[in-house]
């Protein structure tokens, strides 16, 4: 026998049980001589001696039974807004599935064409198919406009905030998405826009297919700087520095449009209180801006409590800190 | 068998009925061991309440799926495990995430100070040889001497496997016996020399 394998059947013997095997492989070594039966009992005393474990139980229950309690009051709260959110929520839908639209003719530019306009409220998200077949899910605190046929040239439409397109594929019509100034310009693809006014960044990511992002030229209107992008990619134009950066899209990317999970890595709290505050229409008040520069990384499912994000931020949070919840804020600062 | 089903009875009055006294009875059997497990990596009896309590308070909060669970012992020590990871700051908790990186405190007496095999030499040579061993080899150790848990229950909490965990503590026991042999040796040599 291997020298070595005496321990792997002493070991398997203490931890695992009397398994037959090893108990004939042990005993057969504990005959050979006089010294290895002393070493097996100290190694056994060892193994089976266990000390009086410290006893912090009633410590322990008793926050146990505060964090149950300060949960139940704030989840309370949060279920009778949640209760008046349904209420509104049911009035939406009576209006329109779950999210506006608002039909209108912009008799300034084109009389003849009707548009329509869907806006999906914050804590919400929606998919819509437009005249063309092409299907967009649209961001919560987010607005598309549409026209009701694509009679021109091209089919264009106008986003507000963030969504996801999967474009029919259409070679002699261009599908333009317009954001503001500047625009994207599609022949058949997946990819998905996030440029919300407030936030200092637009980006495009491309699953599959081409498309161009075009960037307004500084005092020339309608003419523009394009840049084409490769599938797997995300462009982010920054609107203050105007610097423009290629990133390769990640995993988290199909889990945030199919099943309403937001991954974030390294996000500063200041950053994730704007998407916490599209998700659950919640404004996160920093009593120490201090906070506002700590970072995270972890996930938000668009169907958890606010609550729950709230307690995993307070648990992860490298100084203590505390939060309260009144009238659709929640303030947070450090621990005195 | 007797507890597992005494165990099963209280999930399934927390789950069903909301019934606090089940809770505590649940939280009595575990509370003990798991914070010892925690303390195996905070070394700080304040962080490692705080850890058992969070992982308590996550069972009563979802206490709906707590029937669902099928093997529960396993479930609260990752969670612990888990949980206790996050606790570390930020700075070790990026290199914490294999379990390598951690440093592993035993944290309760491994010899029995009033053996009469065991001198108290023999006992220091015994502690020094636990110490020494690496970190992930360490933790086993503990699992299965401490928490008295078969290979299949460590493999599930640390999700590694069955052979890993077999050689690791081989090398465990094995550095511990090879002392023993050469202690005794050495003390047998010592004693003919008269």
């Amino acid at each position: 026998m291997h020298k070595d394998k005496i321990w792997q059947h002493i070991a398997r013997r203490l931890a695992e049980g009397e398994v037959d095997k090893d108990k004939i492989i042990v005993d057969d070594w504990l005959k050979k001589n006089n010294l290895n039966p002393k070493i097996f009992n100290r190694l056994k005393e060892v193994w089976d001696y266990n000390s009086t474990r410290i006893n912090r139980r009633p410590e322990i229950y008793l926050k146990v039974q505060q964090r149950i309690k300060s949960f139940q009051t704030q989840h309370n709260t949060y279920t009778i807004i949640r209760r008046v959110l349904r209420i509104a929520a049911l009035v939406i839908l009576a209006a329109g599935m779950g999210f506006l639209i608002n039909q209108y003719t912009d008799f300034t530019k084109h009389p003849e064409i009707v548009y329509n306009e869907v806006s999906v409220p914050k804590g919400n998200r929606t998919a819509i198919f437009l005249p063309d077949s092409t299907k967009v899910w649209i961001s919560n605190n987010s607005k598309l406009r549409y026209p009701t046929d694509f009679n021109g040239e091209s089919r264009q439409v106008e986003l507000t905030g963030e969504a996801y397109f999967e474009v029919n594929h259409n070679q002699e019509k261009p599908f333009i998405v317009n954001l503001g100034k500047h625009r994207i310009r599609v022949l058949g693809t997946k990819f998905s826009i996030s440029a919300y006014p407030e936030d200092d960044y637009i980006k495009t990511s491309l699953v599959s297919g081409k498309v161009q992002f075009d960037i307004a030229r500084k005092g020339a209107p309608d003419k523009y700087l394009s840049y084409e992008l490769k599938p797997g990619y995300s462009l982010t134009y920054d609107k203050k520095d105007v610097t423009l950066t290629e990133s390769k899209v990640n995993s988290e990317f199909y889990n945030y449009w199919l099943n309403g999970i937001y991954e974030f890595k390294s996000e500063s709290l200041e950053d994730l209180a704007k998407i916490i505050y599209r998700i659950f229409n919640i404004t996160i008040v920093f009593e120490d801006s201090k906070l506002k520069s700590k970072t995270y990384t972890g996930a938000i499912s668009i169907d958890d409590s606010i609550f729950i994000l709230m307690e995993a931020i307070k648990r992860t949070a490298a100084e203590p800190i505390e939060y309260r919840y009144d009238m659709n804020k929640i303030y947070i600062k450090l621990k005195n | 068998m007797k507890q597992t089903k005494h165990i099963e009875l209280l999930k399934r009055r927390i789950s069903k009925n909301a019934d606090e006294n089940a809770f505590q009875s649940f939280f009595n059997l575990f509370a003990d061991c798991l914070f010892q497990f925690a303390m195996t990596f905070l070394k700080n009896t304040q962080l490692a309440e705080e850890v058992v309590s969070d992982v308590f308070f996550k069972i009563w909060i979802n206490k709906k799926e707590l029937e669902d669970i099928d093997n529960i012992k396993a479930y609260l020590y990752k969670a612990t495990c888990n949980t206790s990871l996050n606790y570390l700051d930020e700075e070790k908790r990026t290199n914490a995430f294999s379990l390598e990186a951690v440093a592993v405190d035993l944290g309760v007496d491994m010899v029995n100070p009033e053996s009469e095999l065991i001198t108290k030499e023999l006992k220091k040579v015994i502690e020094k040889a636990i110490d020494s061993l690496p970190p992930r080899c360490k933790l086993i150790f503990k699992l299965a001497k401490v928490e008295q848990m078969k290979y299949r229950e460590i493999s599930e909490i640390l999700e590694i496997s069955v052979k890993t965990i077999d050689h690791q503590l081989t090398i465990a026991l094995k550095k511990i016996g090879i002392v023993i042999e050469i202690y005794l040796t050495e003390e047998e040599d010592s004693s003919y020399s008269f």
